[in-house]
């Protein structure tokens, strides 16, 4: 067992003193953890993960904790210093779970919370031209090459074991050397709050406890919006999502059309022609993908800020109509066409598989959902230039109904989905008007966040490659649930048959847009 | 051209939902938003305004002038813009980019654009850092 020694006071540079709070940890795991359990867990110890701001809790507004999957910030229920054997029995309760622990320290000229940081005990970052000097040799610290490239003047190293020698000790002994200094040692500090979070201010964003309305889950599930860091922190969308639906509510106000009014058939409120196409259910595709975002009112679309709608309808259910649709969208300047239905019996055609090839080609990325069958994934989803959308909930759960197999690429949510509804329609009211709707469901909304994620990408980097955008997606999905094991190997890492290459996370995926193009590691 | 028909029935949609806004008596607004809502109102709701709209909507000399000179084109038409609100022409994003006919103002600390596109009629938003549409 090793108790806590770190320093009451701590010197990060000769210019900066911080001071221990006792009261608080910094948790650092192997593996990614499930909350509940982690609270289950800390609850026996009398510890709590620290509070964010929330819906449930007000008291910290504005505030939002940096927890990520794998560290978490904990601190004592009673206040008191989590040290000697309270500090032995997180050891013993998370075990090899536990990298490292991290002390947490205030520093002294900042108040409140936003003051507080953890020195990261497994990171250092020493000063270019003094590490000839000895490195202690019993304990082994690895220069991460990649870091210290962007790091001019210093070096960075990881200590291989920090629970047993965490960088204070090992700065320590460092500085016993006369050509170290407090400068030509440092830590790597990481906050505690996220200097910023963007929330969209549209009425329906967040929860309503009052009403039992859960808000826009998917947009925080699938890390597009705040609270914490997110992809619109980083981006907000634009570009043009063609919808090949049933045609859309063209009045709608949370909605942004393309100019030339929606393009062939598009009659507006809904379809007569198409009645087995759920009523409106072009309107509610759109608004998944690219409502209006921070207009004061409904809902916020995934690449809604700037992106714009362009409705092309079905007038009659025809593979014909399915390529003049597709030419239309090649034709007018789509950036990403979604696709939210599933016809079979499509697949075969060589027309339709030339119109979506010539998509392809022209640089359009494909989005379709996988099907709601819960079978074998439908058509076009199967299509090997279409990035095929299967549905999970708001556990990570993989939908009963979505439609599965060696076609799917990713999944995301399209259960109780927020959306925009045809007008009068819906059973969210906004400024006195029932034009949105609080449960859309299925394949079709996953396709919509897809469709939407990847307008997002394209207006981070317009000149990325619809197998780009795919690679990306595919690659930086989240692995969920943690049981599920991904065992089939593809381009972009782990696959399997029910989650495809996982649920779609926007915040890694915009990462890996922006260069330099990070890709995460499989 | 003026303003297309159906550009006009998604404005008029989206100013009687604000107008409802404004009655509810059951749920008070913040007076940021109630300012918001009115501040939209007057300028939808004012004829010369929409008179200069229709008129921007195919005229790219017109874009050119409040470009250069916005506040002369506004005098001229005798319009008064409702306090704190700015009126610019922008230019759009895509590949194709049109210009804008911008009304912009700030409550508290809220920035508010309400931006006309000749091709895709009305959208009001919130500004955030790095807003789409750059100035002209």
């Amino acid at each position: 067992m090793t108790t806590n020694r770190c320093p009451v006071e701590l010197e990060l540079d000769t210019e900066t003193l911080v001071i221990l709070d006792e009261t608080r940890l910094l948790l650092g795991f192997r593996e990614p953890q499930e909350h509940e359990a982690l609270e289950a867990c800390l609850r026996e110890l009398d510890l709590e993960l620290e509070p964010s701001d929330s819906a449930e809790s007000k008291r910290f507004q504005g505030e939002i904790v940096s927890h990520t999957d794998r560290l978490f910030w904990v601190c004592s229920s009673l206040g008191e210093a989590i040290e000697g054997e309270l500090y032995d029995a997180v050891e013993a309760a998370f075990d090899e779970q536990l990298e490292w622990i991290g002390p947490v320290y205030h520093h002294p000229h900042v108040p409140g919370r936003a003051g507080l940081q953890c020195p990261l005990p497994n990171a250092l970052l020493v000063k270019e031209g003094v590490v000839e000097a000895p490195l202690p040799t019993d304990i082994e610290l690895r220069e991460d090459e990649f870091r210290s490239r962007y790091l001019p003047g210093y070096r960075y190293y990881t200590i291989v074991d920090p629970r047993s020698h965490p960088a204070h000790e090992v700065r320590a002994r460092l500085l016993e050397h006369e050509r170290y200094d407090s400068n030509g040692v440092l830590f790597e500090n990481m906050a505690m709050l996220y200097p910023y979070t963007f929330e969209p201010v549209d009425t329906f964003y967040k929860p309503d406890a009052a009403t039992g309305y859960r808000g826009q889950w998917n947009l925080v599930k699938t890390h597009i919006a705040g609270p914490g860091r997110t992809a619109w922190d980083l981006h907000m969308g634009q570009g043009t999502i063609a919808v090949i639906d049933s045609g859309c509510d063209l009045s709608h106000s949370d909605l942004y059309f393309v100019g030339g009014l929606g393009g062939p058939n598009n009659i507006g409120d809904d379809n007569p022609s198409l009645p087995g196409f759920a009523r409106g259910h072009g309107t509610m595709v759109a608004g998944v993908a690219a409502a209006t975002t921070h207009n004061l009112k409904g809902v916020a679309g995934v690449a809604g800020y700037g992106a714009k709608v362009m409705p092309l309808a079905f007038t009659t259910l025809t593979d014909g109509w399915f390529v003049h649709l597709l030419t239309f969208a090649v034709d007018n300047g789509a950036d990403v066409i979604n696709m939210s239905f599933s016809m079979p019996s499509w697949g075969s055609l060589v027309a339709v598989d030339q119109a979506l090839t010539r998509a392809y080609n022209s640089n359009i990325v494909l989005c379709a959902s996988s099907g709601n069958s819960g079978g074998a994934v439908g058509f076009p989803a199967s299509h090997k230039h279409v990035i095929a959308c299967g549905a999970t909930d708001a556990t990570d759960s993989r939908a009963a109904f979505s439609s599965k197999g060696s076609a799917l690429s990713v999944m995301a949510p399209g259960v109780d989905i927020p959306t925009t509804a045809v007008r009068g329609t819906g059973n969210l009211s906004d400024l006195d008007r029932r034009d949105w709707l609080s449960d859309f469901w299925g394949t079709s909304p996953a396709a919509a966040h897809v469709s939407g994620l990847a307008a997002l990408l394209l207006s981070v980097d317009p000149s990325l490659t619809p197998d780009e955008v795919r690679a990306i997606i595919e690659g930086t999905a989240d692995r969920v649930p943690l049981s599920w094991i991904y065992d089939q190997v593809s381009a972009n890492g782990p696959r399997n048959a029910d989650f495809g290459h996982g649920r779609i996370n926007a915040l890694d995926a915009l990462l890996a847009a922006l260069p330099p193009r990070l890709r995460r590691k499989p | 051209m003026p303003i297309h028909p159906l550009h006009r029935e998604r404005l008029e949609r989206a100013l009687e939902a604000h107008e409802t806004a404004l009655q509810y008596t059951d749920k008070p607004l913040s007076p940021t938003r109630t300012k918001v809502h009115r501040v939209l109102l007057e300028l939808g709701r004012d004829d010369d305004i929409l008179k200069l709209i229709d008129d921007f909507v195919d005229s790219p000399q017109l874009a050119d002038e409040i470009r250069y000179d916005g506040y002369s084109v506004l005098s001229a038409r005798g319009i008064k813009l409702p306090e704190t609100v700015t009126m610019k022409v922008v230019n759009g994003n895509g590949k194709d980019p049109q210009p804008i006919l911008r009304f912009q103002f700030t409550v508290r600390s809220l920035t508010v654009l309400a931006d006309w596109d000749p091709k895709s009629g009305a959208c009001t938003r919130a500004a955030v850092a790095g807003d789409g549409a750059s100035a002209a």
